[in-house]
């Protein structure tokens, strides 16, 4: 369906432009899109592979924990693990991959090995020991798999943005322009046909009235 | 030690020894579906009276600390004549709580995870912790913040809190957890050296030794350094804690090969202490309530198969939690049975 213009030879100049700059857009977003797949699937191994190793490391968590918990009463095991003696100091702050805005997390600590512990070794189970620091060393990969996850969605979120806009460009905007530019071509044309013919018709009526 | 003072519990003991929980009823409740059938097989033995008593019997762990408070009511009036004896076991709870009053103070937060047991009861503890006003400290150094109740505190627990106190400063709980383990082990290595309380000497003194070995290798484990670990260790013990902290670098088997020499060999049978705390755990564990077994075995009349008995009971109760948390969160029996 073209657009509704005046077939004039300025809105067919303009005409053109547009769909100059519409094919340009349409190449460079369509490129855009190639690289952002590329990067998204790369995101997506990342992000598998992150998921995979914390699920991984928090289920030996989990099991650790639940050694524990059998091993020691649950008021001790309440008692050794209520209080915290690690500060973590988190910087959370903004990256920019493919123009996209996504978070990112820095996670640090000033505590040693073995020291990070909260609670004390005479009253407590070891089973407990690595279930605490494997939780800590835990929080690294699990921020960067926050981060990574993030980043899939909002960059799923604008291949399907970029997607649509190449497709209206690729199936709506351009076709539209180069039927308009064919409608105002062939009408111009026509109008130029026509005053040639009038022009001819009225060159042969003053030629008549000569003779 | 008035041995004949014991002569009517040791009688006694010796019948609800042989109530313990046998092997083949560990088999059976490892090889249980599920944790339903393992209370099912715990409502045919001695247990059946707490799962009586417990409204809800799917609570195991009120059906085990049903058990627990009845047993250790029964020893308490047991070593009744040999008071001391029972109350050093049974300060470990003081102490527990202790640290738990004292690190929620430090970081403002309620206290979780106070214990029933012990000599003097959370309450009580609370009250002779909680600052009411200050005086100055036994070396005139300072000033110490006293409750209204701490005049009450002897002198041992008197010492504990202030020295909770002086690790609260530092901010690290896991400071106060490491003073007042301190304090309190030197107190029993003490008490049970001027007690001259035999083979419940020695069963402090190698809870110490044993406490140290476990706590070297799991330092070992989490590559501390040697320097936390020598203020990890516990002083009192046979072994001088710098032989321990000597044995930070050196190999599993030259560490196991020092603790053969020390008398404690039997701990490796077992290849899997060399490498695994918790199976020295586990090993150490039976080392010591072996020894106070034996020691029951010879020992006819005394505190000794008394104390033994307390010990199994406590062994009988962390086995059933072991196989009911496992079949509760679905652990493997592979991996149960190394725990038991």
């Amino acid at each position: 369906m073209e657009l509704h213009v005046n077939p004039t030879r300025m809105e067919l100049g303009k005409l053109k432009k547009r769909l100059q700059v519409a094919k340009r857009g349409h190449k460079l977003l369509k490129d855009k899109l190639e690289e952002m797949m590329k990067q998204f699937l790369g995101l997506v191994e990342e992000n598998r592979h992150l998921r995979e190793t914390v699920e991984e490391s928090l289920s030996e968590v989990f099991k650790g924990f639940l050694l524990a918990r059998a091993q020691m009463s649950p008021e001790f095991l309440t008692g050794a693990i209520a209080y915290s003696k690690h500060k973590l100091t988190l910087e959370a702050g903004i990256q920019r991959r493919m123009g996209l805005e996504v978070p990112s997390f820095k996670i640090t600590s000033a505590v040693e090995a073995g020291k990070g512990l909260p609670y004390g070794l005479a009253q407590t189970s070891s089973e407990l020991d690595q279930a605490i620091l494997l939780l800590l060393d835990s929080f690294g990969p699990l921020l960067e798999l926050s981060e990574v996850e993030k980043a899939v969605e909002l960059m799923a979120a604008e291949i399907e943005k970029t997607r649509r806009r190449v497709n209206a460009l690729e199936f709506v905007l351009i076709p539209q322009l180069e039927e308009t530019i064919r409608f105002i071509t062939m009408k111009l044309e026509e109008n130029e046909r026509s005053t040639l013919t009038r022009l001819m018709k009225v060159k042969d009526i003053v030629r008549g009235r000569d003779l | 030690m008035r041995e004949n003072n014991f002569a009517f519990a040791v009688g006694r003991v010796r019948v609800l020894e042989t109530r313990l929980l046998d092997s083949g009823k560990f088999e059976r409740m490892l090889e249980a579906r599920d944790a339903d059938e393992v209370l099912r097989i715990l409502g045919e033995t001695e247990y059946a009276q707490a799962l009586a008593a417990i409204k809800n019997q799917n609570d195991y762990e009120a059906v085990l600390d049903y058990e627990r408070h009845r047993v250790f009511a029964l020893v308490r009036s047991m070593l009744a004549p040999e008071r001391e004896i029972a109350e050093l076991y049974f300060l470990r709870y003081d102490l527990h709580n202790l640290k738990v009053l004292l690190k929620a103070e430090m970081t403002g937060v309620n206290p979780e995870g106070l214990a029933d047991e012990g000599v003097f009861g959370p309450q009580r503890l609370q009250a002779m912790i909680s600052r009411t006003g200050v005086r100055a400290n036994a070396a005139g150094t300072g000033t110490v913040a006293v409750g209204t109740d701490l005049e009450k505190a002897p002198d041992y627990l008197a010492q504990w809190i202030e020295q909770g106190r002086q690790a609260m400063a530092s901010g690290d709980p896991q400071a106060v957890d490491l003073v007042l383990d301190g304090a309190f082990y030197r107190f029993a290595a003490e008490t049970a050296r001027q007690g001259k309380w035999g083979i419940l000497e020695r069963y402090w003194l190698g809870l110490i030794d044993l406490t140290n070995a476990i706590s070297t290798a799991r330092c070992r484990r989490m590559a501390t350094g040697s320097d936390f670990l020598g203020t990890a260790l516990l002083e009192g013990g046979i072994i001088p804690v710098k032989e321990f902290v000597a044995f930070y670098d050196q190999s599993a088997e030259s560490f196991a090969h020092f603790l053969e020499l020390h008398g404690y060999g039997t701990l490796f049978a077992g290849k899997e202490a060399l490498t695994s705390p918790a199976a020295l755990e586990n090993a150490a564990s039976n080392y010591l309530r072996q020894l106070l077994a034996d020691a029951g075995q010879s020992f006819m009349i005394g505190p000794e198969p008394i104390f033994a008995y307390l010990l199994a009971k406590e062994n009988e109760i962390r086995k059933i939690r072991i196989i009911i948390v496992g079949k509760l969160n679905g652990i493997p029996r592979e991996i149960l049975r190394e725990r038991l």
